[in-house]
């Protein structure tokens, strides 16, 4: 919680010296794109609140808060984008790939029976025993303890990613 | 009184997790490879009182291998060159 207050405290403050700095840059700039949006705006303002508030002055801040904004969005060093960074690699797909490897250095799969739909016992013809390795190479590949309730139930590829993603809440 | 199929693999996940604990290479893979062979020389026993039997074999090994872990793990060895890698 702290952490994201604190996030939240250096976005408003750096958006705000972007602003103030590209507010100076922009300020003699003409706006051509958007004269009709703001005309129409400028209108509807005149309409309702005080008039001599309304002057050039809000229009050239209106533009200037748009550019501040996509000016944002492709910012790298955001610290909320690059936390979206970060769990692109706990994707679904990362996690596919670690499981299949673990399957493929087992030595009783062959690789090339393994698909993400192949049935354990019946398709590669492991036996219960050979199941309960598999299900224990996949706790020490991911780190947690799969009860032997739900081990049973995991009988093809699909399932146990299915089950670790659900597990380190990862979804597509 | 049966022994039931998931306790059964219940005790086989034990043995193994409690093997892989040696901190000797020799008994880490003895155990390990002893275990899987007498449970695979014995899954087509169906005679429940052979079974019954067997399970308790396995409950008193697993006994054994957990002393035995304590005992490896109070003398370490030290790593052999094939484990290097790791």
């Amino acid at each position: 919680m702290a952490v994201a207050a604190t996030h939240l405290r250096q976005t408003l403050l750096r958006s705000s010296c972007l602003f103030r700095k590209s507010a100076l840059k922009l300020a003699p700039v003409t706006l051509q794109p958007c004269k009709f949006f703001h005309s129409e705006l400028l209108k509807n303002l005149r309409a309702t609140s005080c008039p001599s508030l309304i002057s050039q002055n809000s229009q050239v801040s209106l533009k200037i808060s748009q550019r501040c904004y996509s000016k944002y969005d492709d910012d790298d060093r955001h610290p909320i984008h690059s936390q979206y960074r970060n769990t692109e690699e706990r994707s679904i797909y990362n996690v596919e790939n670690r499981v299949m490897k673990v399957l493929k250095a087992y030595d009783r799969i062959t690789a090339d029976k393994l698909t993400l739909d192949s049935h354990f016992i019946n398709d590669i013809g492991l036996d219960s025993l050979d199941h309960v390795e598999v299900i224990m190479a996949m706790e020490d590949e991911f780190g947690f303890e799969i009860p032997d309730g739900d081990a049973e139930k995991l009988l093809r590829p699909k399932d146990i990613i299915q089950y670790i993603a659900d597990h380190e809440d990862i979804y597509e | 009184m049966t022994v039931s199929k998931s306790s059964v693999l219940k005790l086989y996940k034990a043995l193994i997790r409690e093997g892989s604990k040696f901190p000797s290479y020799n008994y880490r893979m003895y155990t390990l490879r002893r275990v899987r062979d007498a449970f695979h020389e014995n899954k087509t026993t169906t005679d429940p009182s052979k079974i019954e039997e067997l399970y308790k074999e396995g409950l008193s090994n697993l006994e054994i291998i957990k002393r035995q872990v304590v005992v490896n793990q109070l003398f370490r060895p030290e790593k052999l060159i094939i484990e290097a890698e790791k």
